[in-house]
């Protein structure tokens, strides 16, 4: 064939040995690979096969390849199995309807009501939302935050602006809090022994208890509350106190911050609290803390760090060591990261504080290859000054505590990045380990009556203390929560609580800062607030939570102007100026070297490592179905736990990714089933907490009761309820198999063999180091950034150049700042009416989160580093998904925004095969069928609920840009003043950009030249994805940039 | 010769029906073509029964009481809103007090419980009408809802379908009115059409009038 004859349609068959070693006469494809090889740069960073999703991808495994081949996992399109009974009424229902079809000679529908209001609540706009400002007290720590109310129904969580910790954002557990409030099975009727009760039958039999107690002052009263600062409960607890002085009360907490705050005692001589300053951070060596994901204020931590990763922030980027045994999110943001063990961290601080010459240091016991790695370290803190920050994880014992206090000490930071004041906490001291004391009592019969407001300490207690057989031992325990668990069954007496946005209360937040919780409703379940049952102990008439906390508030504020101060705390959601004061104390080093020297060595074989779940944190989450849902931002996981261990070790004990091993440690056996993770330290084996539980969950393929996970504290012990080492794994030879996301919506399908040699992989996410940013700002991008005009045939479109003629809409977002916190997904989930679709469906490939979080691993498998890239629809301005549809469901905005008519959509599923970056959701199923009533009132009425058989992706809300046009307009109209009718920078924002902890996502009109998000498109580290495509995305990404020490550019660790 | 079987009539029966049978599918479809844009089909001037004999034409006719009186969220909101049953009474508790015919007004009002309006101008939900900015663009009251103060009974007087909401938006011109007669169910454009054309230059001029046929404009 020549080469001016005509080319044949159907593509030749390419010999693998021949493709590319000849000169291509009659092989026109060959020729084509050839020529795309060529005009790629090869020494283009972040080319080739550097990134990775799963170990299977980077070995390439048949299995991979044969998973990845389709445009959906095996199984995606099947119908759902066994007889749908609401399908089946379905039918029936509308084949009723059909036969009245004859009966009625129009087609208007069923009349529907309008229900107006008696009298219509005072400053109540039918049709505009409203924003309360309230609180959310996760952990004991108040997280300031608006709730946006629809005519009394709350319907979305934002951070509060001017809350001093949230500034605006919130972290992913606020954010599906929400589903607490809706959830069809949260606790309804009070219980005795099981049976429903009536409340007051409760209070009476209460009261005439409490009479009896009085008289020895409530020598056999106990009180067992969850971690908690509120004022309001120091006050009742105070009062009760005074009316039954030998009374006692306990707190308990599965995962405290305990450790720190002895850690404290220790180093200070008093027990303190530390607050720490990423902002003015320059080098920070992180010991085991996952301060950007986990903790008392991870939203001001990430925000705060985040602001100095940024290449050009003010001071310099910072530069991050991770030391940690499994790959955190914090870790994943590392510059340098070591895995060892959980117990070797204190070799690790004990080298460091040895080389900045801290004396009672220790014996730093380091791993091989790490004394190079803890030198280059100590020298850069050291450099670093009082501008260094060491940080240590609440997991790690008091003593490493007290070591960080005393390396931060010497190297001048504390008191500029690390500053302590007094616990915020009302019972900061507790922690795993307190519950033994409270179950001694019990043993000796003191205790014969027991409030239970923590969360669950039957499941949650240690293995070795038998919570739940001791309750039994109590002749009136009293338990109280939103869901009833294993406590609520052990219990005499249960109470439904009110959720935080059905009562009122206060906490504070990590720094102190008062924060008031506004409810928004009323108890959808006849639930009581903890603090109306605690008011219940002092027999006086009933206040409600509003009166407890106003004279509460009163009476230590004083009455005076009382009223002009309620309303500024209840407008602003916060007390300001509130905040904890800061208490400098030196460190005192004797007592730092004894601590350090009284701690054992870390015992030899694996060791176990018990953290909390970033999806169900210790277990309390565990009802809610979004974050059930939510991908584990690492291991991509859903609906499930899993014991994460080493590639080598897993190589060594035979293991592959699903096997069930038999772990004994002291004595106890659990099965758990095995997820091999990159990065994780040798010897080891992670158990994330708070599975195993019973619940009842209702989705497509899943009705009624059932377990998730395994309960991973059925080992934990309480002298060690961290990490330990001396456990024995052994294979059973059983599988478990695993949902996960991982390799779903693969933007890079597989070459197949005979084309690897001459087509390189797609850069999706671009990286550059500073030092490269510093010769070179932005190199990788280049490329990806634009694209000859004459590259695309499609005729173009002349959007608006000014933000006079229009809005052009675009996002940016940086990866640098991303840390895959996952808030953005769970608040694009509430924004816009995303259903949950459960275990099975995910399997299938059928997760109907716009917004997902890829995780790219980097490097080798052993210590992988770790790339987060949100994705979602990047609204391409030649998109080809528009192309394809047949009957026009899918199409562009003269504002360039891909737009989806649900009313149009048939379902063909084109656009989604034909969509380069997968982040089109196709409704397999009816998911919003079959919701109950309190369900539906969490819904955006902004947002259609989309039915079966329509796709659906992200809008860029464009539910928010059309209230904030029309909004501006009317103003504009009823102002007469046109200037107002145009919505400026930052009057949109998305729910992904709003919540966003680290700023990583800017949205905003690319007609504008002041607006940021132009101003980003322009940076030098903008780049496209998927750029050659010639799709022209709105979205960009900038690429991340990290911050590595030169001197460890060779160092393995 | 005539055959004894087959008369010669029967031929034309049989073309006749063939052609009916052939034109079947073509009638067919034309006539629910035809249905489909009739008024019977789109709900039009099927006067709704309400729980409550509530005359438009004395309120808004006889006593001349401003739509935003009743409506009054139509300027700021998406809804028009439908009125509280407390301003119901804040005039009945003067006016018609005693009357056995507000008896069930009363007693709503007095039970908190609320009156059930069945809803007349019903679009789909995947569809985001905003009245605000109607109005606000000198869109009246009137074009769309009809002559309300000649309703005994509220009736849908427009079809409400896309072909028709897309008519005014292609083009608003003529269906704009200076914003003080918004609720003026009399006002009339200038006759004459070139004052008319210059009155409608004007409105739009004043107005900033874009309106918009992109499809996130209502549906989201």
């Amino acid at each position: 064939m020549s080469s001016d004859s005509p080319m044949s349609l159907s593509l030749p068959v390419v010999n693998g040995a021949t493709a590319h070693d000849h000169e291509h006469a009659n092989d026109p494809v060959g020729a084509m690979f050839d020529e795309a090889a060529a005009q790629g740069d090869p020494a283009e960073p972040g080319y080739g096969k550097t990134y990775w999703r799963s170990i299977e991808e980077k070995l390439q495994t048949p299995e991979f390849l044969e998973a990845a081949k389709g445009e959906f996992p095996v199984g995606a399109d099947l119908p759902p199995t066994g007889v749908a009974r609401r399908e089946f009424l379905g039918l029936l229902g509308a084949s009723m309807a059909l036969a009245g079809v004859g009966t009625a000679c129009t087609t208007r529908p069923k009349d529907e009501k309008l229900l107006a209001y008696t009298k219509t609540p005072e400053s109540l706009a039918p049709g505009i939302p409203q924003h309360y400002a309230s609180a959310i007290n996760l952990e004991g720590y108040a997280s300031g935050v608006l709730v946006r109310s629809w005519e009394g129904r709350p319907t979305k969580v934002e951070g509060n602006p001017e809350h001093p910790v949230n500034r605006g954002a919130t972290g992913a557990y606020e954010q599906a809090y929400l589903m607490d409030l809706y959830s069809p099975h949260r606790a309804n009727t009070v219980k005795q022994g099981g049976t429903g009760r009536a409340y007051r039958t409760f209070t009476e039999e209460l009261t005439a208890r409490l009479v009896q107690m009085q008289a020895d002052g409530g020598a056999k009263l106990r009180f067992l509350l969850g971690p908690t600062a509120s004022p309001l409960v120091a006050h009742l607890k105070q009062r009760i106190q005074q009316r039954f002085p030998n009374a006692r009360f306990y707190g308990f907490q599965s995962v405290s911050r305990a450790n720190a705050v002895e850690g404290a005692r220790v180093a200070f001589g008093r027990p303190l609290e530390a607050s720490y300053d990423f902002a003015s951070a320059d080098v920070i060596l992180s010991l085991d803390s996952d301060f950007l994901q986990t903790g008392p204020e991870p939203v001001r931590y990430a925000r705060e760090y985040s602001a100095r990763r940024d290449p050009k922030a003010q001071g310099g980027m910072n530069r991050h060591y991770q030391v940690e045994s499994h790959l955190s999110i914090t870790g994943g943001m590392a510059d340098h990261r070591l895995r060892v063990k959980s117990g070797q961290v204190m070799g690790v601080l004990s080298a460091v504080a040895q080389a900045l010459g801290v004396s009672g240091a220790g014996r730093a016991a380091l791993p091989q290859d790490a004394q190079a790695w803890v030198s280059v370290v100590a020298q850069d803190l050291r450099r670093a000054g009082q501008r260094a920050l060491v940080v240590v994880g609440e997991r790690q014992p008091a003593a490493v505590h007290a070591l960080a206090f005393a390396v931060n000490q010497a190297l001048g930071s504390l008191g500029t990045t690390v500053r302590t004041h007094a616990p915020v906490l009302l019972d900061a001291s507790a922690g795993p380990d307190s519950l033994e004391q409270l179950a001694r009592e019990i043993q000796a019969g003191q205790v014969d009556t027991l409030f239970i407001s923590a969360n669950d300490p039957v499941y949650q207690a240690p293995a070795d203390v038998p919570f739940g057989e001791l309750l039994t031992k109590v002749p009136n325990v009293i338990h109280t929560g939103l869901f009833e668990n294993a406590t609520s069954r052990a219990a005499q007496w249960f109470v439904p609580a009110t959720h935080a946005f059905e009562a009122w209360g206060d906490g504070r937040s990590a720094d102190g800062t008062v924060t008031l919780t506004q409810p928004l409703i009323n108890p959808l379940h006849s639930g009581v607030s903890e603090p109306e049952l605690l008011a219940l102990f002092l027999s006086e008439p009933y206040r409600s939570s509003y009166q407890l906390l106003r004279d509460a508030w009163r009476g230590q504020t004083g009455a005076v102007g009382f009223e002009t101060r309620w309303e500024t705390w209840v407008q602003s959601g916060f007390v300001s100026g509130s905040q904890a004061a800061f208490e400098q104390a030196p460190v005192q080093a004797d007592a730092v070297a004894r601590a350090v020297q009284a701690l054992s060595a870390p015992k030899a074989g694996i060791e176990l490592n018990f953290v909390t779940d970033y999806s169900v944190l210790d277990g309390r989450f565990f009802n809610n179905p979004f974050l059930q849902e939510l991908p584990d931002p690492i291991s991509k996981i859903v609906w499930d736990n899993a014991a994460s261990i080493s590639p080598a070790t897993a190589e060594r004990l035979g293991l592959t990714a699903g096997d069930v091993v038999e772990v004994s440690y002291r004595g106890r056996t659990l099965q758990v089933p095995v997820w091999i993770a990159p990065g994780h330290a040798d010897d080891a084996l992670t158990l994330p907490l708070g599975y195993g539980q019973v619940a009842q969950f209702n989705y497509v393929d899943v009705d009624g009761p059932q377990t998730v996970g395994f309960n991973a504290g059925a080992l934990r012990v309480s002298d060690a309820p961290y990490f330990d080492g001396g456990a024995e794994l052994t294979k059973t030879g059983k599988r478990h198999e695993f949902v996960q996301t991982q390799i779903h919506w693969s933007l890079n399908d597989p070459v197949p063999e005979r084309f690897k040699s001459l087509v390189k992989e797609r850069p999706v996410v671009l990286e550059q180091t500073l030092p490269e940013y510093e010769k070179h700002p932005g190199e990788p991008a280049e490329h990806h950034r634009s694209l000859p005009a004459d590259q695309n045939l499609l005729p173009a479109y002349q959007y608006a150049q000014t933000l006079e003629q229009g809005y052009k809409w675009g996002m940016a977002i940086d990866l640098t700042r991303c840390t895959g916190c996952s808030a953005c997904v769970l608040a694009c989930q509430t924004e816009n009416n995303i259903p949950v679709v459960g275990k099975e469906q995910v399997k299938r490939g059928r997760e109907m989160t716009w917004l997902r979080l890829d995780r790219y691993y980097r490097g080798e498998v052993a210590d992988a580093e770790m790339v987060t890239q949100p994705m979602m629809c990047v609204h391409c301005e030649k998109a080809p998904c528009e192309y394809v549809c047949p009957v026009n469901a899918t199409v562009h905005s003269e504002e360039g925004l891909n737009v989806m008519v649900y009313n149009r959509c048939v379902g063909t599923r084109y656009c989604s095969n034909n969509c380069p970056y997968k982040v089109r959701r196709f409704n397999y199923l009816h998911y919003t069928d079959g919701k109950t009533a309190t369900e539906r009132m969490m819904m955006n009425p902004d947002v259609t609920v989309r039915a079966r058989g329509v796709m659906e992706k992200c809008s860029y809300c464009v539910q928010r840009i059309e209230r904030a046009r029309i909004n501006t307009r009317v103003a504009a109209a009823s102002s007469g003043d046109k200037s107002r009718g145009l919505i400026r920078d930052g009057m949109v924002k998305t729910a992904c950009q709003q919540v966003c902890p680290t700023e990583a996502i800017t949205f905003g009109t690319l007609s504008d030249p002041d607006a940021r998000v132009t101003k980003l498109h322009a940076d030098e580290r903008a780049y496209k994805v998927l750029n050659d495509l010639g799709t022209q995305p709105r979205t960009s990404y900038l690429l991340r940039i990290k911050n590595p020490h030169p001197a460890l550019a060779g160092v393995k660790a | 010769m005539s055959s004894l079987l087959f008369p010669r009539w029967t031929n034309t029966v049989s073309r006749l029906t063939a052609a009916l049978l052939l034109s079947l599918p073509a009638v067919a479809i034309g006539g629910l073509m035809l249905y489909v844009r009739s008024p019977l089909a789109n709900a039009q001037s099927h006067p709704v029964e309400q729980p409550f004999e509530f005359d438009h034409r004395h309120h808004t006719g006889d006593e001349a009481i401003d739509c935003r009186y009743c409506h009054h969220m139509v300027e700021e909101s998406s809804t028009a809103g439908i009125p509280s049953t407390t301003l119901c009474v804040s005039c009945h508790a003067q006016v018609w007090n005693k009357s056995p015919y507000l008896a069930q007004l009363r007693e709503k009002f007095f039970t908190d419980q609320p009156i059930p309006w069945v809803r007349v101008h019903n679009l789909p939900e995947y569809v985001y009408f905003n009245h605000s900015i109607h109005v606000n663009k000198g869109v009246g009251c009137v074009t769309c809802h009809g002559r309300v103060d000649q309703m005994a009974a509220i009736y849908q007087k427009e079809p409400l379908t896309m072909a028709w909401c897309l008519e005014c938006h292609r083009n608003p011109g003529p269906n704009l009115r200076p914003v003080e007669f918004m609720t003026s169910m009399t006002w009339q454009p200038e006759k004459d059409p070139g004052l008319r054309a210059a009155q409608i230059q004007d409105l739009t001029a004043k107005y900033d009038v874009h309106a918009r046929t992109s499809c996130d404009t209502c549906h989201r």
